[in-house]
């Protein structure tokens, strides 16, 4: 019965032990935490700014201003092989 | 004497000291409590991304682009530290130039001089202008992120998509097109979350997070096809200057499904600065406009004749000799030629006002008035777009003997271009009135919804439809529009002009000219409609309208890979 106890009483010590620490060892990483925060937003910005800009450049008003300037033209004719 | 001083004394603090905490801990409580939570917890309120609208192709023509609110916390500043920001902010976004510098530095100043805790600087920043500002790490500064809408297109499609603007509260709200008609779909709902934070104000991880987050907005497929899109746009553009029109409008649509293909307008508005055009340019014309179709509409009035067996395409007008005169007017052919006994087929084929008459005459107003609200006239088509209205149909009781002459051949009866493409793609589809549907998908973050084509009703026969579909192929090969026609491809179509009234008469030379047809005649790809309004090199739809309809027509021909049939 007293090993039960004594077992248990060191088992209660450590777990309160180990939440001290857990406890003092995050509060430290809130810093981290807004790091991390910061670097998703950047990141999905850029990624927003970036789609844009492939949006831009494919846009067919652009690839037709391009390509006009490249000397390319609608065709006047189709032949059509049968 | 001197212990019951010192006990009154004792007495005297305790009750201070408990009148003190009595303040704190219940008169002040509420006041406290929400002091500390304010010190603990920090409330972010995340905006919600506004969903894209693509094309069917997935292509975005509508997304959102992150902007910034530059700020500054003027009571944090000395004043020697506001100066000094005033004059880093003001060469930063000046760009070079001298005079502007001044200006900006002139205005920072005195924004950054009031004793104010919070002061906006600059609403709309772009990520780079923001990020060259951040990397200076300045004092007394932040940034709020905000979004606006960015259109790859340009101002492609502007009436289609309509614009994002603020509401009453200030929050973004679409008006107009499908910005206007999904904006419950596209907004999204804002995330509000309160977090629990440490002495420094940062995130304690293990602390109350509560709230809700955000939710953005779903995204839109359309059924709009880029390349005939852009085909149209351009083609449209170029040809409402080639012929000197007030405005101009295109509708190229599957007649099978309703799916809308391309839509497009002239003059049209830039959706990113709305607030730099005419608000009369926000409607799209296309579902907004009313006008009289003049002749694309004896198709329709012939479909009804025909299938109620009343005519046959080789039935004779017995009254066609020369004008006719009903209710005082006399009603004239627009060449003012005449052929007595002409044909139905031919009737079409020379759009002959007076073989309308004699057609619209067999059916009658009442069976004419049931078969229009059969064809979708005087009620709207229910497409997608927040900006459509129809002009209701005078009553029945209402007609008279020349309404019935005048409605045969298009004039004294109202119609939107959407009605009108609606109507005539029944007879190139076989007889069935279609929704017309612009989105295709509505793109959830887990699950999709897809918008299934609806057949609201059948309005013609098939036989019927298809001896309709043999007329128009004749007036596209044998009608005034045949020089335009791109040689082996059977089209089937009808030109249009319609004179416009104006303060109680017709006047002769201001007209909607119009072509409406699909192609390939026997296997529609597409059915389009094609409008000038008020054309000044030529009135006619023959010699405006019809040609637009057919250069667009062979650009649609290679894009869909039709081959010359004939």
């Amino acid at each position: 019965m007293n090993i039960i106890l004594k077992v248990s009483g060191v088992f209660l010590a450590v777990l309160v032990l180990l939440q001290i620490w857990v406890s003092h060892t995050m509060i430290t990483q809130g810093s981290n935490l807004k790091r991390i925060e910061d670097l998703e937003r950047q990141l999905s910005q850029e990624n927003l700014i970036l789609e844009n800009e492939i949006a831009t450049t494919a846009a067919f008003l652009n690839i037709a201003t391009a390509s006009a300037s490249l000397g390319f033209s609608v065709p006047k004719t189709v032949q059509y092989i049968r | 004497m001197r212990i019951g001083f010192i006990k009154l004394l004792f007495l005297l603090l305790l009750f201070g000291i408990m009148t003190r905490l009595f303040y704190w801990q219940v008169v002040r409580a509420d006041e406290l409590k929400a002091m500390a939570e304010g010190q603990h917890f920090e409330n972010l309120q995340i905006p919600a991304t506004r969903g894209d609208i693509k094309t069917s192709d997935g292509f975005s023509l509508a997304t959102s682009r992150p902007n910034f609110l530059l700020y500054a916390l003027p009571k944090t500043l000395t004043e020697q530290e506001k100066k000094d920001l005033a004059t880093i902010l003001a060469k930063l976004l000046s760009l070079g130039e001298k005079e502007y510098e001044e200006t900006l530095k002139k205005e920072f100043s005195e924004k950054i001089a009031q004793n104010l805790y919070w002061v906006s600087l600059v609403k709309s920043l772009n990520f780079d202008m923001k990020n060259r500002i951040n990397s200076l790490k300045l004092k007394g500064i932040g940034f709020s992120e905000t979004s606006s809408r960015f259109y790859p297109e340009g101002s492609s499609s502007a009436q289609l998509l309509g614009f994002v603007g603020s509401n009453q509260r200030g929050e973004d709200t679409g008006y107009f097109g499908l910005e206007g008609f999904y904006n419950g779909e596209l907004k999204g709902v804002a995330g509000n979350i309160r977090q629990e934070r440490d002495a420094l104000g940062l995130p304690i991880i293990f602390g109350q997070l509560l709230g809700t987050f955000k939710k953005d907005g779903k995204g839109l497929q359309t059924n709009i096809d880029r390349s005939v899109q852009f085909i149209v746009e351009q083609t449209l553009k170029r040809d409402v200057e080639k012929y000197g029109a007030k405005a101009a409008s295109a509708i190229v649509m599957d007649p099978e499904t309703g799916a809308i293909l391309a839509m497009a307008s002239y003059p049209s508005y830039d959706p990113a600065n709305f607030t730099k055009y005419p608000k009369e340019y926000y409607r799209n014309p296309v579902v907004a406009d009313s006008y009289e179709p003049g002749s694309t509409f004896k198709v329709l009035v012939m479909a009804a004749a025909i299938n109620e067996d009343l005519v046959e395409p080789d039935t004779k007008c017995d009254n066609c000799s020369g004008p006719i005169s009903l209710g005082g007017f006399n009603i004239r052919t627009w060449n003012n030629q005449y052929k007595d006994s002409i044909t139905m087929t031919e009737t079409i084929i020379h759009s002959d006002n007076t073989g309308m008459v004699f057609a619209g005459k067999k059916l009658g107003i009442d069976k004419l008035y049931s078969y229009l609200e059969n064809f979708g006239m005087g009620s709207n088509t229910n497409i997608d777009l927040q900006d459509e209205s129809s002009a209701d149909m005078r009553p029945k009781k209402e007609w008279k003997e020349i309404d019935l002459a005048t409605a045969s051949f298009g004039q004294g009866i109202l119609v939107t271009p959407i009605q009108m493409i609606r109507a005539v793609a029944t007879i190139a589809n076989g007889g069935k009135l279609v929704e017309p549907q612009i989105a295709k998908i509505i793109e959830g973050d887990n699950s999709n919804f897809e918008i299934k084509p609806k057949v609201v009703r059948e309005v013609i026969r098939s036989d019927t439809a298809k001896i309709l579909t043999e007329m128009m192929v004749k007036a596209v090969d044998e009608g005034e529009a045949k020089f335009a026609k791109p040689k082996g491809f059977k089209i089937a179509g009808k030109t249009g002009t319609a004179q416009i009234p104006i303060a109680g008469h017709y006047d002769a030379n201001k007209t909607i000219a119009s072509f409406v047809g699909f192609a390939p005649a026997d296997n529609p790809k597409f059915i389009m409609l094609v409008r000038f309004d008020q054309p000044s090199s030529s009135i006619f739809g023959a010699e405006t309208a019809a040609p637009t309809f057919f250069t667009i027509a062979k650009q649609l021909f290679t894009y869909f890979k039709i081959t010359p049939s004939e």
